[in-house]
């Protein structure tokens, strides 16, 4: 489309400084450089940050880790899940009297279970007034 | 003025030892046409030259990334239009001004920036154009005076190439009335 009035040219009215497209790839190749230092020095400053932070967590975790231990009772019993103790402790404790009463005490229980198993199963039918065996089972060890 | 064609800078730039170089390069090839088509939308000398070094900023940020399905020339274009755009919004927001402020001072800027010279008509046709809603300034600036074709305008500014044709045709008589009635 043209404009209808003819008398205006296509020339704009603005000029620049004497010498400013000569200058100008330099001027943006300071900005760019300028970008990048300030890049560099954000990306320390983010780190350092991080790092102080990390530190902070790691000096409070062990002032905790510390004060928890230092906060102990001094006659303090060993928990169930402390192993190690235990065992130690009670290899120390262990006498030859308690060795022959766990095998009296086992002994035992063997002949009971020996005498349970010559007992025969009976399978009961339990009605409301009486209870009727039906059937006898003795049980045979290979 | 750079001999290289926009391929062989592309590659130069992602070659780290020649990547300052090849952006120098490219700089030279199209500060012009950048520093002419920012400076009809933001008027004064000292706004242009900061627009252009923020675009060519961005263009540095973005090279890398810059995929060969377009031309760069329409990419830089892109980005200083929107630069210069953004640069005016943000011109309206800093000092709280309406849209109608920011007309009066690019007019007053157009009367007495050192770097403005033309003689009246040439004045007169810009005070007419700066009457033209922003968008409008653009594409009648692109079509009238850099003889854009709509396929590139519309690649640039991601507008149709019917919206654009409209746009250019009521700029146009816009610009007509605003000079009769002067």
């Amino acid at each position: 489309m043209e404009m209808k009035t003819k008398k205006f040219d296509k020339k704009l009215p603005f000029r620049v400084p004497e010498g400013y497209f000569d200058e100008l790839p330099m001027r943006v190749q300071e900005r760019v450089a300028a970008s990048q230092n300030k890049e560099v020095k954000n990306g320390w400053v983010t780190l350092r940050s991080q790092l102080a932070f990390a530190a902070g967590f790691a000096f409070m975790a062990l002032l905790s880790y510390l004060g928890y231990y230092m906060a102990r009772p001094l006659g303090h019993k060993p928990e169930k899940t402390d192993y190690v103790e235990i065992v130690s402790r009670t290899i120390y404790d262990f006498d030859d009297i308690d060795l022959y009463r766990a095998i009296e005490q086992k002994k035992r229980t063997d002949s009971i279970k020996q005498a349970m198993q010559n007992v025969p199963h009976r399978f009961y039918i339990r009605s409301s007034n009486c209870i009727t065996i039906i059937d006898e089972k003795k049980e045979v060890n290979p | 003025m750079s001999n290289h064609s926009d391929s062989e800078l592309l590659a130069m730039f992602r070659n780290p030892d020649t990547k300052h170089y090849a952006f120098n390069l490219l700089v030279r090839k199209y500060q012009e046409r950048l520093y002419w088509h920012i400076r009809k939308i933001v008027i004064s000398h000292d706004d242009a030259d900061d627009v252009i070094q923020n675009t060519f900023l961005k263009v540095w940020g973005g090279l890398d990334t810059f995929r060969e399905d377009s031309q760069i020339f329409t990419w830089l274009y892109r980005i200083a239009t929107n630069e210069a755009l953004t640069f005016l919004k943000k011109k309206r927001t800093k000092y709280l001004l309406p849209l109608v402020d920011v007309e009066q001072q690019l007019m007053r800027t157009l009367e007495g920036d050192p770097f403005i010279d033309g003689d009246d008509t040439q004045l007169k046709l810009q005070k007419a154009i700066l009457k033209l809603p922003e968008k409008q300034r653009v594409v009648f600036n692109m079509k009238y005076f850099e003889e854009m074709k709509y396929e590139e305008m519309s690649e640039i500014l991601g507008t149709s190439v019917g919206a654009l044709k409209a746009s250019f045709h009521h700029a146009v008589k816009k610009i007509e009335k605003f000079l009769e009635e002067d």
